[in-house]
């Protein structure tokens, strides 16, 4: 019996282009040391890492692209903890989540939130006006959801702005599937009354599409 | 390529079908969901490139953010035990006698005070309690009419009013004259400050105004 060589996964693919080869293969070449395997890891998971972070920090928050490069840092120092359990998509998307946290923690106590507060009042204060413009209505919702304690607004925005399903949420949460829709139904009911104490009375869905520019 | 990224939780979407969560949004939830998520396809269209220097710098940057907290506390003691002894040695240090004041005759060049001598300490004499022997009681006499006080007694008394009202101390500037009899120095002028400080409180202002009133002047 001769002797069998041993094709090491890595190598086996080492000719193969990164854009090719499936999410998996890529890690496992990242946590040997390629860098062009996380490169490719970082364009195909690029954008649902920004729309989570948008979701998340609202449109107020300049600095999104800055923390998608902080979250694919963290996740490169981390690549070696990264088991495979699940997919590598969910787990940078933990990474993004858990930073976001940080960061609107980090915003809501600064300084700096006294002195650009002027201009976030008057942005929210109107609501029918330039609504093409700036997002005015996304704004007024953040700032509602800015009342809201953390785990109420995690649930609304990942239920209602991302589309999550509830058991995509119970498992990114952490927390049963009954504990998550209850907190949407009472993260809702609260952004509504928040919503209204600002002035934004109930809008139909005509007036709904009329806002979007749609034709009625 | 395009991966279909597997659900978080796959078996979970028979009970959240049973999970009652009522589907109809407010107007302006609706309306926020569709500008959010038009604003991250925006946001996602161009994507940057990686930048490596960033990814190489973090842990750099958080071993120089553990050094600044594990030094931090080292800061702080040091600061407070430095202030501490600073201030311990301004309160037990000697008069400098350079900076004493100095005694200016009239007329002359300034001499430098010499610098007082400290008194050597003298161990205090404990007292022996010895029982003191009660007072004798006085005895209640009836009074006398005398007869009027002799006029050199009403003199006398006269004569120490006069002195007493000579020794109050004057706030004007004194002439004073150093050195010895036989070899008097040249006068000089002492602009002395009040004799006597005045009370803090007196019991008429305390029966006026209270205690706190007095205290903080008001």
């Amino acid at each position: 019996m001769g002797e069998r060589e041993i094709v090491r996964p890595a190598q086996q693919t080492a000719d193969v282009e990164p854009s090719n080869l499936s999410t998996e293969m890529l890690v496992r070449r990242a946590q040997e040391g390629d860098r062009g395997a996380f490169e490719e890891l970082y364009h195909r998971f690029y954008p649902p890492v920004v729309k989570r972070l948008t979701h998340l920090l609202g449109p107020a928050s300049p600095s999104v692209h800055d923390l998608v490069q902080d979250t694919f840092a963290q996740a490169y120092q981390n690549l070696d903890r990264f088991r495979g359990d699940g997919h590598f998509c969910h787990w940078v998307l933990r990474i993004a989540s858990n930073l976001a946290r940080s960061t609107y923690r980090r915003t809501r106590r600064s300084l700096w939130s006294l002195w650009d507060r002027p201009e976030r009042e008057a942005m929210v204060a109107s609501p029918l006006k330039s609504v093409d413009e700036t997002y005015p209505t996304l704004h007024a919702v953040h700032h509602g959801l800015a009342k809201l304690s953390a785990t109420l607004r995690e649930a609304v925005v990942l239920f209602e702005m991302e589309g999550l399903s509830l058991a995509e949420m119970s498992a990114e949460l952490g927390v049963p599937l009954h504990t998550a829709a209850s907190r949407v139904r009472r993260g809702r009911d609260k952004l509504r009354g928040e919503l209204e104490r600002m002035g934004y009375a109930p809008l139909i869905q005509g007036q709904v599409a009329l806002c979007n520019g749609e034709p009625q | 390529m395009n991966e279909q990224i597997p659900l978080l939780h796959p078996g979970a979407s028979r009970r959240e079908a049973r999970t009652k969560i009522p589907q109809e949004r407010s107007g302006w939830l609706e309306l926020a969901r569709q500008q959010s998520q038009k604003l991250a396809r925006t946001r996602s269209q161009f994507t940057p490139p990686l930048r490596w220097d960033r990814l190489e710098q973090a842990p750099a940057r958080w071993r120089r953010l553990s050094w600044a907290v594990a030094l931090l506390p080292l800061l702080i003691v040091g600061g407070a035990t430095g202030t501490w002894a600073f201030v311990t040695h301004l309160q037990t240090r000697q008069p400098d006698p350079v900076a004493a004041p100095l005694i200016t005759p009239l007329g002359q060049t300034p001499r430098r005070a010499v610098a007082p001598r400290r008194r050597p300490a003298v161990p205090t004499k404990v007292k022996e309690q010895v029982p003191v022997p009660p007072k004798p009681r006085r005895t209640v006499r009836p009074r006398q009419t005398t007869a009027a006080a002799p006029v050199e007694t009403a003199r006398e008394e006269t004569q120490q009013e006069e002195q007493k009202v000579e020794q109050v101390p004057s706030t004007e500037p004194q002439r004073v004259i150093f050195g010895t009899s036989d070899a008097p120095a040249e006068p000089a002028i002492i602009v002395s400050p009040p004799a006597k400080m005045r009370p803090l409180w007196t019991p008429e202002a305390f029966k006026k105004k209270g205690m706190s009133r007095i205290r903080w002047g008001w």
